[in-house]
Parts: structure tokens; C-alpha cells; sequence
């Protein structure tokens, strides 16, 4: 006959757990803090090196560069909470970006019509690898590898090897992206306010707290009766018309879209988003970590521009990026872990 | 059944006792067990018992090269041991046969004679091509001698029950010729009758030299089989009883730390 | 392995014979020149680079880890080869230093997996990122050609009186070490034990750190020898080569049986399914359908081949609950 313990291992395994997710919250607000510096570091440098760099325009022109990326990345925090990964987003981007181009240009429709079939093409593609994810129980990386595949290909096949041009496309819909909204460029606009709003209903709504829960521990969740599949399947969604809504402002931004458009663009989302503390767990990391991780990328990116130094590095920075930040984020879990265990118990 | 002195529900085998196999000195790890000393002799079974969570399996699994000490020795007959791997405390000669057989002791999908090998399927193949047919003798020779009920060697071990299963990973460390066997739990969750089975096993191991350490919850089961008794409580021990002046009170006072001086 | 897996794996190599069969009948109608000698050699040619990274990929994911990078070190070995070669240095000399950069690289994979304790998923999403961009840096837009004669006849040619082409000769003698080591060796035996139960291969002794490491290091090695042959083919180094094939090579290990969790998986399975995708791709640029569109096909594949077993095990689970509502005898 065993004798249970009192304090037996699953509750002093509670109290360490509790300890370790109200650390981790104060490791979240200090990698933003952390981003913030990196950034201003960057900036003092560079500046110092070439003074062009710190000039309104230029910051503009930096988060210009950003907000696309951003969009994009809010959508995938959104499903790497949920421990999953969406591999496609680029593909579905430029699909997009050509599509409501195609139609544009083909004058089948308006920028409104447009716009619509754009946002509800993402949501559908979004909602076609929920569906492999959540319900054929595919793992993510070879559901999303996949359509990432699937999507591109079938970009080329309505392509064609034709592009759409800026001349084809009607001024209201080039217009989105090189207007302004009291001062600020729309496209700004639309990225801070998608990330605000996406911060608020994360950070403060059921659904937010329980993405974050099936991230940190999917059996738990399900015992607990949280729906996970659906939500895994909803994450997707929101990911596909994050990047759908991306893919039209794309269009309108760029003009010239061909079936090679945003191609990669998911290593740069990834990188933004695991730079800003995201981890690729789950169940940790926030939406504006994610931005100011794709702003960090961006000014890094364009600081290598003005310094003349060779673009060809910046995949490479990328590459190098994110196994730096998954592996620090490793380091810092694993280090908070150890202090826990070794204060917890005698 | 508590409060009553049992006899095991098999004799215990009488065994000389050598000389001491293994000694742990002051073994600490930091927030899970400190200052931890004891012997264990060749024939001699040491029981360590204790509360869940009091450190035992932890202890084992440092003697065993899965966790580093932060502190203390260990020495194999005599020499300061240094184990950073299982493959190290393996070439001392200390196997651990684990509390949770299915995660830790067996590949389920894996036939018993390739559980059996596993620890030694590298020695046991010629030009990197593993030796099927002595793989297939070994298991089948400490099949029948620990009475594992099977189709065959080649059966899969998740279609075996507990206590064969448990068989099957007690053979599979056998056949790597150990000096020291670290048990933890062996018979949780296993039908009386392979409960018994499983105690012979371990004090004819014990008759025939082994040095053997049995960590369990069960305080007949240990009261029954051990030689000696040390009490953990929270990570250190608390008390150290012989065979003789050991008792289902004194174990469970030591082990909720209400040790008597 | 057990009899049991067994069982499964001949059902799905017999599966996977049935849909190559399936699809030569579907390509021959296609097109006339399907089935002939030159068409062959110009299928199996296009497929060896891919067909030689899929051989240790299958062994990784087996372990349980996987290798997205394959492509990219690839590239990357293209282009240093092109890069030392332009300097003037001699093949002989070119050629094992690009090997060992591949070593290298994989070994870097393997450190962050085993030492850092990093998901390989998102290490060599990372690398597949580096390295391709340190091809870039190293060899930037050009290209290299310009190659000895020997070199473009090992990459294109066949071996003399034989249709069979050098590469596919490689990829030959390389898929039967696999198959060698998977299933007779404690090498292999260790391998699936990792990939069933890598807490239970640990405890059985088994340095599973070490033999992770090993699997990422025979990935870039042989990613890298996959990038000379595609220059030698080519008769061109670029940064750029490789592009893509990331999908084929994935999608022929999990077409092939390869569980994706790991543990169970074969080599024919994976020659089988490396041959299946080959002669898909071949079927359809017979019928004009542009590569990158074929990718539209592979990905499918890819998805369904890890889609269906799953649907399958949840519907035939579903099925055994209507006979238990049939009453039982009494005795």
C-alpha cells in the first residue's frame, strides 16, 4: 500500500507553473523592452554612420515597408500561439495580390468588389488549411508546406506568366496605399489599428486567453473543455485574412504583381514574429512583441541599405535571426525553469 | 494488511554478502535531494523508501547518468566514479530498470528480443549488421529464466501484460552483465502472481551477488525483501534501518519526517 | 520491426507500386514519347539530386526530427563550388571542400537540435533561410560555367554503353547503403528506436544526441553532393539552384510511409514514392503544365499522404462502435 504525499509532485508542479506563466509575462514586457533597445541602438549607429538615416521621410518609408509584413504577422502570432505554424502566408499574399489585380485590370470588378474578393480569398485559404490542420489532423509545417505549394502554384496557374501593371489598375485602388490619413500614410493606419485591435482581443477576450492556453498545453486544454480544434481552425482563418487583406494592400501598393509576388515573404513573418518574443511553443508572446520585431527586421533591412552593404545578406540576417531569438528565448525559459525548481523545493 | 508483520508473499533467499559495490557520499542536486550517503554490498538488497516525491527515482536517475549531481561522489567497488550518461554508469556496470515501463523501459512497437538487445544491440553485431540469430537466443535464454508467458521472442512487447513486460525489461538490462541494479517500483502495477515471480527474481540475483537497489512505496515489499532500509524524507535521509530493527511505524515515521533520534 | 508494422509498410509500398503504375498508364496516353529511352533518362535526371536528399531526410525523420534546409545547403553548395572554381582552383580540391562545408552545415543543425534543445523544425527553417542567403552572398546573381568536360559528362552523361545515367547510378549504389544500414544494423535498429520511444532509447543507453547529430551531418554532406551534381548537370553554379525542391524531397519520404511523428518508415517506400512524383512531374510537362504549377499536384500529395492514413484510422475507428450495440448472448 503507497502513501500519497501532500505535497506531491503535481501541486508543487502547480505552484512552480504558476510562478514560471507570471515570469514569463514579465519576460514578455521586457523583450519589448528589449526590442525597443536593440532599435535605438540600430538607429544611434546607423545614424552615426550616415546621418541620411534618421530623417522623417526615411522612418516613413521604414514603416511603410513594415505595415504589409506586420498585417501578416498578426495573423500568424494568432496561429503560433496555438503551437502551429502557417508556412503558406507569402503564397497566399501574392495569390491575392494577383487576383484582385486580375480582376481590377480585367474590369470585373470595382476596388470595393475587389477588395472583398481579396479579404474573402484569404479567409477561404485561411480556412482550407484549418480545415487540414484541425480536422485531418495534419501537423501544421507539412499541412502549411504544402499550401504554401498548392497556393503558389495555382497562383502561376491563373498567372499564366502574364502580370498585372500599374497602368492596368484604376487610380482609387493605387491610391489606397499612397494615401494618408491625417498625416499618416493609410497603410500605417491600417496596420496599427489591425495590431491594436488584434492586442486587445488577445490580451482581454475568452478566446484570446484560451488560444493562449491550447499553446501551453493542448491535452490540458482539451480536459478542460476548451474547443480546441475549432480555435486552431479559427486561428488559420484569422491568419489567411490577415494575409488576404495584406495580399490586396500589396497590389495596391506595388502595382506590378506577378506570380512571383511576396514569394519568401513567410521567413521574413516568421522572423519578425519570433524576434518579437513569440514563442514557437506557444502559449506565449504578444501581437505588439510581433510588430516591433518586424519593425526591428525592417530598419535593420533598411539600414543595410542606406550603408550600401550587399542586400544579398539579408536573407541570410533572417536565417540567422531566428535561430538566434528561438534559441535565446530557449535560454531564458530554460534558466527561469532552473531558478524555479531550486527555489520551489529545499 | 498495515500494521501487520508479513512475510513476503515468497521467502527471501539467503545471500553472503561482499564487499560494498556502491557508495554514494553527500550526493546533492540542487532543489531536489541533498547530502544522500549510502552502501549497497554485492548480495546485499538496500531499500529505499520514502514518500512520493522524496527524491528517491532522482537519486537513481544520477546513479544512473540521466541527471548530474551538483555536489558528492559516487564510487563503484572503491574508485570515484565520475557518470554523465547512461552508457557510462552501463560501462560501471549500474543499470536502472525505471518506474514507468511503457515511456522509460520498453519500445512497445519493438518485439522482445529487440527490446532485450537494445542497450547492447551495437556489441552484439559484426560489421555494423546486427547478429539476428544470438539476438534471438539471448531473449529466448532469459525468457525462460525469468518465466516470461509469450508467444515468442518475436512477439510485440505491447501485447504482453504488466508484470511480463516488467520481466522483459528486467532481462533486457540482465544482459548486459551489471554489478549494481537500481529497481524503482518493479512491481507497480503487477498481478500477484508476477509480483512474486518478480521477487524471487531479485533475491536470486541478490543470492547470486548483485548489488541491488529497491526503491519502492510498498513497505511490505520492502520490509519483505530488503537487508537494509534508508528513509528519505523531502530529499534527505531521514533514517536507516537494518532488517531486523525495521518496521512499518519507524518507516513511516522517518518518511513524514517524524524521525526518532 | 514488429510484424505488425511490417504488415503496414508492404500494404503501402504495394499502395504505393499500384498509384506508379497508375500514373505511367496516365502519362503514356498523355503523350507518345513517354515511354521511351530518352524520355527515362531525362525523368530519372531530373529527379537523383532530389532523389539523393530524400535517403538521409527519411533516416531523420524516422528519429523523429526533420530537415527543411536540404534545398538550401544545396544552393549553397552550388555556389561555393562555382565560387572556388571562378578563384581557379582545381575540381579535386573543389569538391571535397564544398563536402565539408556540407558537413558543416549539417552539423550546425544537428548542434541546435541536440545541444540547444531547439525544435528542428523552426532550426532549419532558419537555416533553409542562412544558407540560401550566405549562397547569395557568396556568389550573388552570377553564374558560373565553364566546367571540364569530365565534370558535364558525370552530370548529364551516361555511364558508357548503358543507358543509365551517372547520377541515377550514384543515387543507386547510396539507396542500397540506406536500405543496408536501416535494416540490418544496430544503426538502424537505434534509429527507430529513437523515433518510437526517445525516452526509452535514452534510458536503454542509446546516445540519441550523438546519433541525431550523425543524421544531420549525412543530410548536408549528401544535400551538398546533391548541389555538385545539379551544377555539373547544369553545367552552371548559381545561388539560386535548388530552388523549390524542398517539397519533392519531403513530399517522397512522407509519400513513401515515413510516419511524420517518426518511428516507421522504409527505404523502398520512399524509392518507390521519389519514382511516383518523378514520373508525375514527367507526365505533365509531357502535357505543358509549367513546373511550378505542377507543384499544385505535389502538394497535394504531400498533404494526402499525411491527410489519409489519419481519416482512414478515424473512420475505420469509428466503425466497430455499431456492431457492439448488437446484443450479446447470454451463456
Amino acid at each position: 500500500m503507497s502513501a500519497q504525499a501532500i505535497d506531491s509532485p503535481s501541486n508543487s508542479a502547480l505552484a512552480g507553473r504558476l510562478g514560471l506563466e507570471r515570469t514569463l509575462t514579465l519576460v514578455a514586457r521586457l523583450r519589448e523592452a528589449g526590442i525597443l533597445l536593440v532599435l535605438l541602438a540600430v538607429v544611434v549607429i546607423v545614424t552615426i554612420q550616415a546621418p541620411l538615416f534618421f530623417s522623417v521621410s526615411n522612418f516613413e518609408q521604414i514603416l511603410l515597408n513594415v505595415s504589409l509584413i506586420a498585417i501578416v504577422a498578426v495573423g500568424q502570432t494568432t496561429v503560433v500561439l496555438t503551437r502551429n505554424v502557417d508556412l503558406s502566408v507569402g503564397s497566399v499574399v501574392g495569390l491575392v495580390a494577383f487576383a484582385s489585380g486580375d480582376l481590377l485590370k480585367e474590369h470585373t470588378l470595382g476596388v470595393a468588389g475587389a477588395i472583398a474578393v481579396g479579404c474573402a480569398l484569404g479567409l477561404g485559404l485561411g480556412a482550407l488549411n484549418g480545415l487540414i490542420v484541425a480536422v485531418a489532423r495534419v501537423p501544421a509545417i507539412v499541412a502549411t508546406l504544402g499550401t504554401l505549394y498548392v497556393y503558389r502554384g495555382l497562383d502561376f496557374l491563373i498567372a499564366g506568366g502574364k502580370q498585372v501593371s500599374a497602368i492596368d489598375l484604376p487610380h482609387d485602388y493605387l491610391g489606397i496605399a499612397s494615401s494618408s490619413v491625417l498625416g499618416i500614410p493609410t497603410l500605417i493606419v491600417a496596420a496599427a489599428l489591425i495590431a491594436v485591435v488584434a492586442a486587445y482581443l488577445l490580451r482581454n477576450s475568452g478566446v484570446g486567453r484560451q488560444l493562449y492556453a491550447i499553446g501551453s498545453n493542448p491535452a490540458a486544454a482539451e480536459v478542460v473543455g476548451i474547443p480546441t480544434q475549432r480555435l486552431i481552425f479559427g486561428a488559420f482563418v484569422v491568419c489567411g485574412l490577415c494575409a488576404g487583406v495584406a495580399g490586396v494592400l500589396w497590389g495596391s501598393r506595388f502595382g506590378s504583381v506577378n506570380a512571383l509576388a511576396a514569394s519568401g515573404l513567410e521567413l521574413q513573418v516568421i522572423a519578425a514574429v519570433v524576434v518579437g518574443g513569440v514563442n514557437i511553443f506557444g502559449g506565449s508572446g504578444t501581437v505588439v512583441g510581433a510588430v516591433l520585431g518586424a519593425i526591428l527586421l525592417a530598419t535593420i533591412e533598411n539600414a543595410l541599405r542606406i550603408l550600401h552593404l550587399s542586400e544579398f545578406w539579408l536573407l541570410a540576417i533572417d536565417g540567422a535571426i531566428i535561430l538566434l531569438a528561438v534559441g535565446t528565448d530557449a535560454a531564458i525559459r530554460g534558466y527561469f525553469q532552473r531558478i524555479l525548481v531550486r527555489t520551489g523545493r529545499r | 494488511m498495515v500494521g501487520r508483520r508479513l512475510e513476503t508473499l515468497f521467502p527471501k533467499e539467503h545471500a553472503t554478502i561482499g564487499e560494498v559495490a556502491l557508495e554514494v557520499r553527500g550526493l546533492a542536486r540542487k532543489g531536489v535531494f541533498s547530502d544522500v550517503s549510502f552502501q549497497v554490498r554485492h548480495g546485499e538488497i538496500v531499500g529505499l523508501a520514502g514518500l512520493v516525491g522524496a527524491g528517491r527515482t532522482e537519486v537513481a536517475r544520477v546513479l544512473f547518468g540521466i541527471d548530474r549531481a551538483d555536489a558528492g561522489e559516487v564510487l563503484v567497488a572503491g574508485k570515484r566514479a565520475d557518470i554523465n550518461s547512461p552508457k557510462d554508469a552501463m560501462r560501471l556496470g549500474i543499470v536502472y530498470v525505471p518506474e514507468d515501463r511503457h515511456e522509460q523501459g520498453l519500445v512497445l512497437d519493438f518485439s522482445i528480443a529487440a527490446n532485450v538487445s537494445l542497450p547492447i544491440v551495437q556489441k552484439l553485431s559484426r560489421l555494423l549488421v546486427v547478429d539476428r540469430a544470438q539476438e534471438r537466443r539471448l531473449a529466448a535464454d532469459y525468457s525462460k529464466q525469468l518465466q516470461v508467458r509469450s508467444t515468442g521472442v518475436d512477439q510485440t512487447a505491447s501485447g504482453l501484460s504488466g508484470g511480463n513486460q516488467q520481466k522483459v525489461v528486467i532481462a533486457k538490462w540482465l544482459a548486459t552483465r551489471p554489478t549494481v541494479l537500481l529497481l524503482d517500483e518493479p512491481t507497480q502495477g503487477v498481478d500477484i502472481g508476477a509480483k512474486a515471480e518478480v521477487h524471487r527474481i531479485i533475491s536470486q540475483l541478490a543470492a547470486q551477488g548483485m548489488a541491488i537497489v529497491l526503491i519502492s512505496s510498498e513497505l511490505l515489499e520492502v520490509l519483505g525483501m530488503a537487508d537494509r532500509i534508508v528513509v528519505l524524507h523531502e530529499g534527505r535521509v531521514a533514517a536507516e534501518f537494518g532488517r531486523d530493527n525495521a518496521s512499518q511505524e519507524r518507516i513511516m515515521a522517518a518518511a513524514t519526517g517524524h524521525a526518532e533520534a | 520491426m514488429s510484424t505488425l508494422a511490417l504488415a503496414l509498410s508492404r500494404r503501402w509500398e504495394s499502395l504505393l507500386v499500384i498509384l506508379l503504375v497508375a500514373f505511367i498508364v496516365l502519362g503514356s496516353s498523355l503523350s507518345p514519347f513517354f515511354l521511351s529511352g530518352s524520355n527515362f533518362s531525362d525523368l530519372t535526371s531530373n529527379l537523383m539530386e532530389k532523389a539523393i536528399m530524400a535517403l538521409p531526410l527519411a533516416l531523420i525523420i524516422i528519429a523523429g526530427e526533420i530537415d527543411l534546409s536540404v534545398e538550401s545547403m544545396l544552393g549553397l553548395a552550388s555556389a561555393l563550388l562555382g565560387f572556388t572554381y571562378a578563384l581557379g582552383w582545381p575540381l579535386w580540391l573543389d569538391i571535397p571542400l564544398v563536402l565539408v562545408a556540407g558537413a558543416t552545415g549539417g552539423l550546425l543543425n544537428g548542434l541546435l537540435v541536440t545541444r540547444a534543445g531547439l525544435p528542428s523544425l523552426v532550426v532549419t527553417l532558419g537555416t533553409l533561410a542562412l544558407y540560401r542567403g550566405l549562397a547569395s552572398v557568396v556568389l550573388g546573381p552570377r553564374s558560373v560555367s565553364g566546367w571540364p568536360q569530365w565534370f558535364t559528362d558525370f552530370g548529364f552523361g551516361d555511364v558508357p554503353g548503358t543507358l543509365i545515367p551517372w547520377p541515377l547510378l550514384v543515387f543507386a549504389v547510396l539507396a542500397l547503403a540506406f536500405l543496408f544500414v536501416l535494416n540490418r544494423t544496430w544503426i538502424g535498429r537505434q534509429i527507430y528506436a529513437i523515433g518510437k520511444n526517445k525516452e526509452a532509447a535514452r534510458y536503454s543507453g542509446i546516445d540519441v544526441a550523438k546519433m541525431k547529430t550523425f543524421l544531420f551531418i549525412l543530410s548536408g554532406v549528401l544535400s551538398a553532393l546533391a548541389g555538385v551534381i545539379l551544377t555539373a548537370r547544369f553545367s552552371s553554379a548559381r545561388a539560386d539552384n535548388g530552388q523549390g525542391f524542398v517539397l519533392d524531397v519531403v513530399t517522397s519520404v512522407l509519400l513513401g510511409g515515413v510516419n511524420i511523428f517518426g518511428g516507421e518508415g522504409t527505404i523502398v517506400g520512399v524509392v518507390l514514392a521519389i519514382f511516383v512524383i518523378g514520373v508525375l512531374r514527367n507526365g505533365l510537362t509531357l502535357a505543358d503544365v509549367s513546373p511550378d504549377t505542377q507543384s499544385v499536384a505535389v502538394g497535394a500529395l504531400l498533404i494526402l499522404s499525411v491527410a489519409g492514413p489519419t481519416l482512414v484510422r478515424r473512420i475505420s475507428a469509428a466503425r466497430p462502435r455499431r456492431q457492439l450495440t448488437k446484443p450479446v448472448s447470454n451463456s
